[in-house]
């Protein structure tokens, strides 16, 4: 209804009560010249009464200005009257033809009390949204924004002024969905109930950019019938990072529970697996669906362990028990396979939930028990190889000490019996059997000296090194002084470098020494000055090596291979004696130390024999 | 000189032959009996079998003991020597064709006055055996008969 009809029906109504004024609810009293109260109905004598007069009392003085204003029958005035606790509207109609003003009341106390509280209600609505500690706008159908509170206004650093319009606004401060907003924002005005709008991402004045979540209601309709919304923001973008944090934290241990390399799994306090990765579904062999929440753990522990292990699962729980946390165990997967495993076990704290990882080792425990075999048998081998190698040895020192006693013997009887035959039948013997019993004898001992030699070269690989801190140089001048006291005819220059001492076996040495020095000495026997050097210089990787260098009959280097092998000799018997065997026996004592041995010279020229020996 | 008897145990005749000739040729005059293994030896010294009628008492002046022997060897030989008080001052040369190490210390160890090793060539050989006799028969003071060792 429009307000020109509730006008006219106002008036309508004053007419028929201007009629019978006594029967009226409301005041009616009529004023005439001099603002003289000349009639008054029940309703206005109990007004005027509140207001301490009677009929033929002058009208108060903000009556008289209201008649002041020269109304007319065709304009009507208004004027409000507070009598006592009650507030009368009060149409004043005057009748010219009659000298009167007819004044028409009506108690409006309470519509003017439900008209304060509606502004007071009015102004704590503004006050709310102006004071609301979150960005509010009213907006109009249409796009007119009405309000932006403070907060929003903060928030942003957009003005009010800014932002006249909702398209305005999403110009601003969205980048590319403000289309879509203005569209949302467009179709809430035809909306009933509140509306969720989600999400956006605002632009700030200053280039931040933050995340607002929109709720919009409509609600109700402005004085000229617009409809009014309200759309409230909530700054998640704190809330948001929190829970970004949260998620990419949780996809974080999400990775690493799926890549641990284990099969790894959860499992609550009633032995349900609740949480199984990739790895765990393959060593179970079902897929994750079909294990989490629903698979036992039991159900894949093999039977002879489950007591053990469900001990482990309550102790674990109980308040001052223990179970072990790292143990292997016998699995079994879904179809009856049995794997050993190594299960390393915890309760994540301040839970009853079990975080379990589970190595498949069976291919390792196979491998080592397969090696455990190998080794064993190697072993066994080793053995049988030491004892035969120990039996051939023993029977090596048995041959050895056979051929010492039983091959000598028959040796000396020979020598011995042919000087007999040369001393008792002296007379008997032409000068070719002299000769041929001297051949015989020197046979004999020649084949002694073999033996001998053979038998020392036997001795070095069979004796026990015993390494001891020997003076070199000392033992050489000794072995230098037998030589001299054996050969005094000899003229030989010996130079032998002072204080070269090693770790070694000082038989073994002696006798690499006697065999090198001697046949230095030997080698040089045809010259008239002849000179041995015994001395040592840097080798490679800080050891030492020795040499020996004489300037004697030296040797072809093309035989160089052959001066070591056992019986190989370079020069005849009758120039230079010996058995073959004195530089054989150098190379294996040398050898044993862990050293080497090797020669150089010239024919004519002498010859060095370089050594070195492993000094531990 | 004295007038001792030589024990010479030794199973090879040869050798036997051979120490004969060495001591005839160092002028050592002295009697030598030779037993052919090492039960002979021991029937000797303790007067057993063949040697039963022997008086224990009369020691010889010195035993040359060849290390190996038939049933029983020289190392047993000398052990047992070593044994008995009657026979323990006995001199006793370990005479051998071995310089195998472990004979030598077994020989010390067993209480074998000298070890000699019979060299192959002869004059070597009567030469060790000519010092032998002069060391054993002329120079060395032997234990009187009862006394010290016959505890």
């Amino acid at each position: 209804m429009g307000n020109a009809g509730a006008r006219r029906a106002a008036a309508r109504e004053r007419e028929v009560l201007a009629r019978f004024p006594a029967e009226n609810p409301r005041p009616v009293l009529r004023v005439v010249a001099d603002g003289i109260v000349n009639y008054a109905n029940d309703a206005a004598m109990a007004l005027l009464a509140e207001l301490g007069l009677e009929v033929g009392d002058q009208v108060p003085r903000s009556w008289q200005e209201t008649l002041a204003r020269s109304p007319s029958p065709s304009r009507p005035c208004a004027m409000e009257v507070t009598a006592g606790d009650r507030v009368f509207a009060f149409t004043c109609a005057p009748v010219p033809e009659f000298g009167y003003v007819n004044f028409y009341g009506m108690d409006i106390t309470e519509q003017r009390a439900a008209e304060e509280a509606l502004i007071e209600s009015e102004q704590r609505f503004r006050r709310a949204v102006a004071n609301a500690p979150f960005p509010i706008m009213l907006h109009a159908a249409g796009g007119e924004v009405l309000t932006v509170n403070e907060v929003w206004v903060e928030a942003t650093g957009y003005a009010a002024e800014e932002i006249p319009t909702v398209g305005d606004w999403t110009e601003l401060a969205y980048d590319t969905d403000g289309d879509a907003v203005a569209e949302y924002v467009s179709q809430l005005h035809e909306l009933t109930g509140r509306v969720d709008e989600g999400e956006f991402v605002i632009r700030t004045a200053d280039g931040d950019t933050r995340i607002w979540h929109f709720h919009s209601a409509p609600i109700g309709q402005l004085p000229d019938g617009r409809g009014l919304a309200m759309s409230i923001a909530m700054d998640v973008t704190k809330r948001r990072a929190a829970e970004n944090a949260l998620r990419e934290s949780e996809e974080r241990y999400r990775t690493v529970f799926e890549n641990t390399g284990a099969a790894t799994c959860l499992i609550d306090e009633n032995r349900t697996i609740v949480l199984a990765n990739q790895g765990f579904a393959r060593l179970v062999g079902a897929p994750r669906d079909e294990i989490e929440g629903s698979l036992d753990f039991t159900e894949v522990i093999a039977p002879h362990e489950k007591e053990r292990m469900v001990g482990y699962h309550d102790a674990r729980r109980a308040p001052g028990r223990e179970a072990p946390n790292r143990y292997e165990f016998d699995f079994v997967t879904l179809d009856g396979e049995m794997r050993r495993v190594f299960l390393h076990i915890d309760v994540i704290p301040g839970t009853e939930t079990s975080v379990a990882s589970l190595v498949d080792i069976t291919e390792l425990r196979q491998a080592q028990k397969e090696l455990q075999v190998l080794t064993e048998e190697l072993e066994e081998r080793v053995r049988d190889r030491t004892a035969q190698l120990e039996a051939a040895n023993a029977e090596l020192e048995a041959f050895a000490y056979s051929v010492s006693h039983d091959l000598r013997a028959p040796l000396r009887a020979i020598d011995g019996f042919s000087q007999a035959v040369v001393e008792d039948y002296a007379e008997d013997l032409d000068d070719t059997a002299r000769d041929y019993l001297r051949r015989v004898r020197r046979a004999s001992q020649r084949m002694g000296s073999l033996i001998d030699d053979l038998l020392q070269l036997s001795r070095i690989t069979r004796v026990e090194l015993f390494r001891d801190r020997v003076d070199l140089s000392a033992m050489a001048r000794e072995v230098v002084d037998e030589l001299r006291a054996q050969h005094p005819e000899r003229v030989v220059e010996v130079v032998i470098e002072p204080d070269m001492t090693a770790d070694v076996d000082r038989r073994l040495i002696r006798t690499a020494l006697s065999n090198l020095l001697g046949n230095a000495w030997k080698y040089t026997a045809k010259l008239s000055e002849a000179k041995i050097e015994f001395g040592s210089q840097a080798g490679e990787q800080g050891r030492r090596v020795y040499r020996v260098i004489d300037n004697g009959a030296g040797f072809d280097m093309q035989y160089a291979g052959k001066l070591f092998q056992p019986f190989q000799r370079l020069h005849r018997e009758d120039e230079f004696p010996g058995t073959g065997i004195g530089l054989a026996t150098v190379r294996r004592v040398i050898r044993r130390h862990g050293g080497d041995v090797w020669a150089e010279g010239a024919v004519d020229e002498g010859a060095t024999f370089y050594f070195t020996l492993n000094e531990a | 000189m004295a007038d001792g008897v030589i024990l010479l145990v030794e199973d090879n005749p040869d050798d036997v032959e051979l120490t004969m000739r060495g001591l005839r040729q160092g002028q050592i005059a002295n009697e030598v009996v030779v037993a052919r293994d090492g039960v002979e030896a021991l029937d000797y010294l303790w007067c057993r079998g063949e040697w039963s009628e022997r008086d224990v008492e009369e020691a010889p002046a010195v035993v040359l003991l060849d290390i190996q022997l038939p049933k029983i060897d020289g190392l047993e030989v000398l052990e047992q020597i070593r044994s008995d008080p009657r026979t323990r001052p006995l001199p006793v040369v370990m005479l051998t064709s071995s310089n195998e190490e472990r004979d030598l210390i077994g020989s010390y160890d067993l209480g074998a006055n000298s070890f000699v090793r019979k060299p192959v060539d002869f004059e070597q050989f009567a030469e060790a055996v000519r010092q032998l006799g002069l060391y054993w028969l002329v120079i060395n003071e032997p234990a009187p008969p009862g006394g010290a060792g016959s505890d």
